[in-house]
């Protein structure tokens, strides 16, 4: 049993084999991060005036301008737009379910810096056509944006260590503008508000402007 | 290419002569098939420094066999034994023993008089009879050259040179290291300046090199495959590993991760929040991340759009992260077989 000693014959000759020479390469990553978001399986799904959203719709991911108003500008879709920056898009689908229970899973990966270390937010869309919203959001029905203060709802940067890798989940939601959600994270549900009628825009518009000018009089 | 093609048959050639060598002071019981591998390191293209991955897919070769003839813990009687007093720790550099089962620990101490090898896990048990190998472990001066013969760019300092970075589970850190160029003080670095030529790379752990310059670099290792299974410890947190695997991919449901066991394997969950996660890097750059779903219906290795992945393959040579959620404790993952 010696290494060192030839105390026997050998009886099983060492395997001379020289398998194989590898020229492989190493996995490289060039500051590239993924994020994961999902309304899965065992999160809250999204609800939209009292039932799922159905399959098609659309949940985009990405942030708002540091800085932007959310609350503000939360019934200002074209605000919200501009201010907007996406990541990437996904379609709801039944996941470990059956279709149409308001759920979605995406994934996507990006090496644009501008991402680096801002805060995520889930902008989701119930539309007309179950379909993803139109430009100019014609055939937008309703909508919420939802975010979290956990620590994963961060992109990634680029030039931190690996793995440049988050996931967000609904379950962890506990900020949202032009929605709700309830408190339970399992069994719960992510509600979308409807898109503001332009009536009511308008009244919401006036009553500003009435403040506005009382209060200028009032400093007058 | 010339360059690659030559060196390895260089290497070839090495691994000819070695085996020759062994054959002359041969052991019965012990064959190992060798493997040589070149690995390329590729450069960045901008300023952006480029992250490379891999897992080193051999081990050095066996530097002792034998037979406990005693039972012990946390400690290797053999009767029989040869090896010189400090033989295998000490100045003479850092050796592990393997078993058949896989468990693997390191030497501490070569007692000759005794003929007793001290290791560093006290669970480890053996029965009179128990076969044994002792290897050297590889170092960062192995796999990277002892001058820097993978060609990694060198500097004065980690912040100008390449970094070869080390991920430790235990304390989930990441230690850098680099190729120093200061006269009177060219070798291999930590960032604080302390040598590091000698650190351990653990068998079955993934290596990151975080390139600076377009040069890049090849990484050449001539070794045994490791065969039979190994025990590599998965800690709470992040750990990167490697399958040690040199010639075959491996599936995710060949991993023997999952073992129904949430301590003794990754825990399942109804999604990947709640179960441990496997991320696996892409050539690409991008990721992928599974979880082993324990919903009614669906139960295996799924992604997180919820699609069935068992069947996704683990390339030889590359490496993914486990996340071990807490408060889940470590555990061993048998490494399979080659």
């Amino acid at each position: 049993m010696r290494f060192q000693q030839l105390e026997k014959p050998m009886d099983r000759n060492m395997k001379l084999l020289v398998v194989l020479a590898l020229l492989c390469s190493a996995i490289i990553s060039r500051g590239q991060s993924t994020i994961g978001y999902e309304a899965g399986n065992a999160e809250r799904n999204v609800f939209f005036n009292g039932s799922p959203v159905p399959d098609n719709n659309v949940a985009e991911i990405g942030f708002f301008n540091p800085g932007f108003d959310l609350s503000a500008n939360a019934n200002n879709l074209t605000a919200l737009n501009s201010a907007w920056h996406e990541l990437a898009f996904t379609s709801f689908k039944a996941v470990f379910s059956p279709p149409n229970d308001g759920r979605f899973s995406g994934s996507s990966s990006t090496s644009d810096t501008a991402f680096d270390s801002k805060n995520i937010s889930l902008w989701i869309f119930k539309t007309t056509d179950n379909a993803a919203p139109a430009s100019g959001f014609g055939n937008v029905a309703g909508y919420g944006i939802f975010s979290s203060t956990a620590a994963n709802w961060i992109f990634p940067s680029q030039s931190g260590m690996p793995p440049l890798t988050t996931s967000v989940y609904s379950s962890e939601v506990n900020q949202a503008y032009h929605g709700t959600f309830d408190a339970d994270t399992v069994n719960g549900h992510l509600f979308l508000n409807p898109v503001p009628e332009p009536a009511t825009v308008g009244l919401l518009g006036l009553a500003a402007a009435t403040l506005f000018i009382a209060r200028s009089k009032r400093r007058a | 290419m010339g360059k690659v093609y030559a060196t390895l048959t260089n290497l070839a050639l090495v691994a000819l002569l070695t085996t020759a060598a062994s054959r002359a002071a041969a052991v019965e019981t012990t064959s190992e098939n060798f493997v040589v591998s070149a690995t390329a390191i590729q450069g960045t293209s901008g300023t952006t420094p480029r992250m490379n991955f891999f897992g080193v897919s051999t081990v050095n070769c066996i530097s002792y066999a034998g037979k406990a003839t005693a039972a012990g813990t946390g400690s290797i009687a053999d009767a029989n034994a040869t090896w010189k007093q400090d033989q295998f720790n000490g100045t003479n550099g850092y050796y592990y023993v393997e078993l058949d089962s896989g468990v693997t620990a390191d030497v501490v101490r070569t007692d000759a008089a005794t003929k007793t090898l001290s290791l560093n896990n006290q669970s480890v048990s053996l029965t009179a009879g128990n076969a044994y190998r002792v290897r050297k472990h590889l170092t960062i001066a192995d796999i990277f050259g002892k001058n820097n013969e993978a060609g990694l760019q060198a500097g004065p300092n980690s912040s100008q040179a390449d970094n070869v970075l080390l991920q430790v589970p235990q304390t989930q850190q990441v230690l850098t290291f680099f190729y120093s160029n200061v006269p009177g003080f060219t070798g291999w670095y930590s960032d604080t300046y302390v040598a590091a030529g000698g650190v351990v790379v653990y068998p079955g752990i993934g290596l990151m090199v975080r390139s600076k310059s377009g040069r890049g670099g090849i990484v050449y290792l001539a070794g045994a495959a490791k065969e039979g299974p190994t025990l590599a410890p998965v800690y709470p947190g992040y750990n990167l590993l490697g399958t040690l695997k040199s010639q075959r991919s491996l599936k995710l449901s060949e991993l023997n991760l999952y073992t129904g066991d949430p301590t003794t394997g990754v825990a399942a969950g109804p999604n990947s929040a709640t179960g441990d996660i496997l991320i696996l890097l892409h050539p690409d750059g991008t990721s992928a991340t599974y979880f082993y779903s324990n919903v009614t219906g669906f139960t295996g290795w799924y992604d997180t759009t919820y699609t069935a992945s068992a069947n996704v393959l683990v390339a030889p040579s590359s490496v993914f992260f486990l996340q071990r959620k807490a408060p889940r404790l470590a555990f061993y993952w048998t490494i399979p077989a080659e």
